[in-house]
């Protein structure tokens, strides 16, 4: 090769050269060392910190929340598990058409799991955030699960989660009372967020949920885990403190559910209104339902679902959120005749034989005013139990006149009316007295002022406004006579071991304080009212049991039907039950109120412990113990037929409904009123 | 003297490049290890095979004449241009970089053996012609050599390979009579962009409309001392002319591209490109965990496969172009001083062999195939420890790849044939 074509470097130069490379690369390589030792040693620290950051994530351990039971132990709240089915999109090879894979799933009935648009959609969505677990399916059911999991390796990336959801086994039956759980939203979660609450907890609405969130609720673990780059949880991080859930305790409740399916059967789907059903003797809550109610379980839904019952439910004009029992106020109506004439005897000023001055020909002239009784014919004089028995409106005009509004106003407030009852329930009303002063402050903005006719409508209950809570608070008051409680839905509260953590104490809210006398009188009046031919309320009659009580038909600015009304307790002389029954726009009292309310009581004491004993006692000291047998005979017949319901035929379609419904043995013989 | 340098197979250099194939072996199965399923399984294993085959290419180039290298070498060039043509235009998509191509089963990268082809073909050319700044005519081939590749890859687009193209050429264009200012005047335009577009970036992030007039200052010093050289060291007239333009034109070229052609989300990218932490949950991501990685590991290293970062993949990437860190993590300073320290020495000791050769082209080969694999190992190291904005530019003998192993084996190859090879061919 000519030397020419190539050339030759002599040796000083190369030397020179290579030595310059070698110092530039080495010069490169301590930039390297030092930034080495900057990171590794200066820095150590730091990046350990962060390495360590990176590594651990605070995990929240859910507390299972308590669970709600009845008085019997009947399970009214649980969770369950909830299983949905997620991807985790880098996990997922490109080359696996993972929506085909999908679609083929299919669930024992052999119908595809997902929805082709739905599922679609949700692949395109997860696409884009390769490293974040997007959800494909919501609450698939366990078979599901089963199929998902057998084929985890055809579906790499598809993973099955579980959550625990609130479930109420009794649907709409209990659900006022229990009220229902849904996401903290974001007013709640600034004063919440301290005592452990996080975006997208659930938190109890309404009913026992709320009131008693903090005792369901339970204390949250923490743990600390290893967390890789992709946020997928590698385990526990060895020697961090893991503190364990504490799960809520559990909560008993006084209710009895086999009372609130007898409600909400007769209320069914038609009417509307409020039934409850208090101890007098400590306060305890039997039995509360508010119709028209609504499945609770709409809120565990997967969330479409969820968002469309919820608009259902909250636009729905009869309002069925609303518990019609403590926030529902109505006028009290002819019920309220059992204060009017608690005052008049009380204060004296009417004696029990007495018969007002005027006889009741159908109406009442009070000056220029025409006031009218509910029966045209009228009923001629009467006494106060006469009036009662047979709800005499003119009677009442009278003793109202006689006593005057703050005398009345006195006595209502005795028994309960005007107050919260301090039920433990959220959002109690207090309802409204009238009379004078209330009357001419409420409506002073108005100009209206207070005249003396209006006496005549506080007198027969038309002017003031009370919860059925209160009317039967009222009643009961009436009963015993004697102590009002505070009524209560909680019972007791136990860990999940059983053991006994809290039980209610009685708190006496008032003193009702009857003599003797004014109990006699007014007992004699309540117990016509059901159990004397011509009483308005003879369809709450129990049998062997004397029941006192009081119908009453109110009307109301929204309907030309009255708001059927029956308040009522029972053992008349020692009440263990004291109940109240409202209907809205149903009609009267008699014949709309004093059945359902009537069917309440008949349960209590034909099919629980203490009501059983009481009948049979009450029976005996009668002498009626072969009516006795005979009637126990059947309503364990009833008991049989519901253990073992016969399987319906065309001919008879509900046979288990109509035994139950034909359960009490005596029919009322009552006109209905 | 020469007895004892040439004709002899150096043993020390290859049994240095032994021991980091072999530490990049374990360091890849340390960071796929995790992977039991999906393509990064049981990964160790074809590199364990793409090592092997890596030797055997050495052993074959080691014994190949010299004389072969510098005959085919244009030959060579025009195989690996052909190669980056096809994959330009049916090159198999590898995250938004037309980068592969397959034959038969196997996929290859011909951006990397392009580096081969450009090598051999610059040390040809060079070790026939002179050239110099003053004779610009004789640059212009070397520019085509040059440019033809840079540009191919840089539609690929591969920035990392682009760079190397360009750093490959400037220790070769010294070697090959270049003066060290002369360089300088030749890079003195690249550095014109960079000074005038960093103030530009830093306000844009500050989200101010321009720079103003401080960001004027750094590009305004170092075009005063460029000025201040060309003035002291009286090159002739021309150079003084193209050298000033230039680097004027450089300057507001950059600042019209800035203002009026680069949208916003352009310059995002350029941001992330140059200042990672400034989106640190986004494109500076890589960059900071790699550094914890690293950083987290202190003296001693957290152990073999107890490193939590990679171990939890919270590095990208691992088993290639942030393989560093991953060693980095589980052997700390004292392993990754005595991997840069072997390969310091690996790359020393290769550019020592052109002390004892005479032959030009051999020379420049040694010389820029050394370039090539310093140049590697610095910029990845110095990328994943935090000190250079991100390149795809993978660590010779530790990365995994089938491409980039038998290409550093023929680099390696060619440094060794050197010394083995007679001196005249």
């Amino acid at each position: 090769m000519p030397k020419s074509a190539r050339l030759q470097d002599e040796l000083a130069e190369r030397t020179r050269k290579s030595r310059i490379l070698m110092g530039v690369v080495a010069a490169a390589f301590v930039a390297l060392f030092l930034r080495l030792f900057f990171l590794q040693v200066v820095d150590a620290d730091k990046n350990i910190r962060l390495s360590r950051e990176n590594q651990m994530r605070l995990n929240i351990i859910k507390a299972p929340r308590g669970l709600i039971y009845d008085r019997n132990g009947v399970m009214l709240a649980r969770n369950r598990p909830s299983y949905s089915i997620s991807i985790l999109p880098y996990k997922t090879e490109r080359s696996i058409d993972i929506f085909k894979r999908l679609m083929s799933v299919r669930d024992s009935l052999g119908r595809p799991v997902f929805d082709s648009v739905d599922l679609s959609l949700r692949l395109t969505r997860a696409k884009w955030r390769r490293f974040e677990e997007t959800r494909l399916k919501d609450d698939v059911s366990m078979d599901v699960v089963s199929v998902i999991e057998e084929h985890s390796d055809d579906l790499p990336g598809v993973y099955v989660q579980t959550e625990s959801r609130r479930e109420y086994p009794m649907g709409s039956k209990t659900f006022h009372a229990l009220g229902y759980m849904s996401e903290i939203n974001d007013d709640q979660i600034d004063s919440l967020s301290k005592f452990g609450y996080m975006y997208g907890d659930q938190i109890g609405r309404a009913g026992v949920e709320e009131q008693y969130e903090k005792t369901l609720k339970g204390v949250d673990g923490r743990e600390y885990i290893e967390i890789n780059a992709y946020g997928r949880n590698i385990g526990n991080v060895p020697n961090t403190p893991r503190i364990d859930p504490k799960p809520g305790n559990d909560i008993y409740l006084a209710i009895d559910s086999k009372m609130q399916e007898i409600a909400a059967r007769d209320f069914g789907d038609s009417l509307r209104g409020g039934l409850v059903a208090i101890d007098p003797r400590n306060g305890e809550v039997l039995c509360m339902y508010s119709s028209p109610s609504l499945d609770p379980n709409i809120f565990s839904l997967a969330p479409n679902i969820r968002s469309k019952e919820w608009a259902k439910v909250a636009l729905d004009p009869r309002l069925p959120l609303n518990n019609r029992v403590t926030t529902g106020v109505y006028p009290p109506g002819s019920t309220f005749k059992l204060v009017t004439a608690l005052s008049g005897l009380a204060s004296g000023r009417v004696k029990p034989d007495e018969h007002m001055p005027r006889s009741c020909t159908g109406s009442f002239a009070f000056g220029s005013r025409i006031a009218h009784c509910w029966k045209k014919d009228g009923h001629g004089y009467t006494n106060v139990y006469e009036a009662i028995r047979s709800s005499c409106n003119v009677y009442f005009y009278q003793v109202g006149l006689r006593v005057g509004d703050s005398l009345i106003n006195f006595y209502a407030d005795r028994v309960g009316f005007g107050h919260q009852t301090g039920i433990d329930l959220p959002s109690e009303r207090s309802g409204w007295l009238s009379g004078e002063a209330q009357y001419n402050e409420k409506y002073a903005k108005r100009g209206w002022t207070w005249t003396g006719g209006m006496v005549l409508d506080l007198a027969i209950g038309q002017a003031q406004l009370v919860t059925p809570i209160q009317e039967a608070v009222m009643v009961g008051g009436l009963g015993t006579g004697d102590i009002v409680y505070t009524p209560h839905v909680f019972k007791e509260e136990r860990d999940r071991n059983g053991t006994v953590i809290n039980q209610f104490k009685p708190v006496i809210s008032r003193h009702v304080g009857l003599n003797q006398y004014l109990r006699d009188c007014l007992h004699k009046g309540m117990a016509e009212v059901v159990n004397e031919p011509g009483g308005t309320g003879g369809r709450a009659r129990v049998p062997f049991l004397t029941v006192g009580g009081k119908t009453g038909s109110s009307q109301n600015p929204f309907s030309d039907k009255t708001h059927a009304l029956f308040v009522g307790c029972a053992p008349l002389d020692k009440p263990v039950i004291a109940i109240a029954c409202v209907v809205e726009e149903a009609g009267h009292g008699g014949s709309v109120a004093a059945p359902i309310a009537g069917d309440v009581m008949r349960y209590f004491f034909s099919r629980t412990p203490e009501g059983r004993m009481l009948t049979e006692s009450s029976a005996r000291a009668d002498g009626k113990e072969q009516e006795l047998a005979a009637y126990w005979a059947q309503i364990d017949s009833v008991i049989k037929a519901e253990r073992n319901p016969v399987v319906p035929d065309s001919t008879k379609v509900q046979p288990t409904v109509a035994t139950a419904k034909s359960a009490p043995a005596v029919k009322p013989k009552g006109s209905g009123r | 003297m020469k007895a004892r340098h040439s004709g002899v197979f150096d043993l020390s250099l290859f049994v240095a490049a032994l021991i980091l194939w072999i530490i990049g072996i374990f360091v890849v199965y340390s960071a796929t290890y995790i992977n039991v399923t999906g393509p990064l399984a049981g990964l160790y294993k074809s590199q364990i095979m793409w090592v092997v085959m890596g030797i055997i290419v050495v052993v074959m180039a080691v014994s190949i004449p010299g004389k072969f290298f510098f005959n085919s070498s244009y030959v060579f060039y025009g195989l690996s241009i052909l190669l980056l043509l096809y994959a330009t235009a049916k090159g198999v998509d590898a995250k938004g970089a037309s980068r592969w191509i397959a034959i038969g089963g196997m996929r290859m990268q011909p951006s990397e053996f392009a580096k081969i082809g450009l090598l051999l073909a610059l040390a040809r050319f060079l070790s026939q012609n002179e050239i110099s700044l003053v004779n610009w005519r004789s640059l212009i081939f070397p520019a085509m050599i040059i440019g033809v590749p840079f540009l191919l890859v840089l539609k690929q687009p591969d920035l990392g390979t682009a760079m190397v193209f360009c750093i490959l050429s400037i220790p070769m264009f010294f070697w090959a009579g270049m003066s060290l200012l002369e360089i300088f005047f030749l890079c003195s335009p690249v550095m014109s962009v960079a000074l005038s577009a960093v103030p530009l970036v830093i306000a844009f992030g500050a989200h101010k409309s321009g720079a103003g007039f401080a960001g004027t200052i750094p590009w305004g010093l170092f075009f005063l001392s460029l000025t201040a050289v060309l003035y002291y060291t009286k090159p002739p007239r021309f150079i003084i002319v193209a050298v000033i333009a230039l680097n004027l034109v450089a300057a507001t070229v950059t600042n019209v591209i800035w203002g009026t052609v680069l949208r916003d989300y352009q310059k995002m990218r350029v941001i992330s490109f140059l200042n990672p932490e400034a989106d640190a949950a986004g494109a500076g991501y890589q960059v900071i965990q790699s550094m914890v990685a690293i950083g987290s590991a202190s003296v001693f290293g957290k152990g073999y496969l107890q490193g939590s970062q990679s171990r939890l993949s919270y590095l990208p990437e691992q088993h290639t172009d942030f393989i560093f860190s991953v060693f980095g993590e589980q052997f700390g300073l004292v392993g990754c001083t005595l991997i840069l320290s072997i390969y310091l020495f690996l790359v020393i000791r290769a550019l020592s062999t052109v002390q004892h050769i005479r032959n030009r082209f051999t020379n420049l080969v040694v010389i820029g195939g050394s370039t090539v694999l310093a140049f590697h190992a610095f910029i990845n190291a110095a990328m994943v420890m935090g000190l250079m904005p991100v390149v795809g530019v993978p660590f010779p003998f530790l990365s995994y790849g089938g491409s980039f192993v038998l290409t550093v084996s023929i680099l390696l190859g060619l440094i060794l044939n050197a010394r083995t090879s007679s001196q005249d061919f």
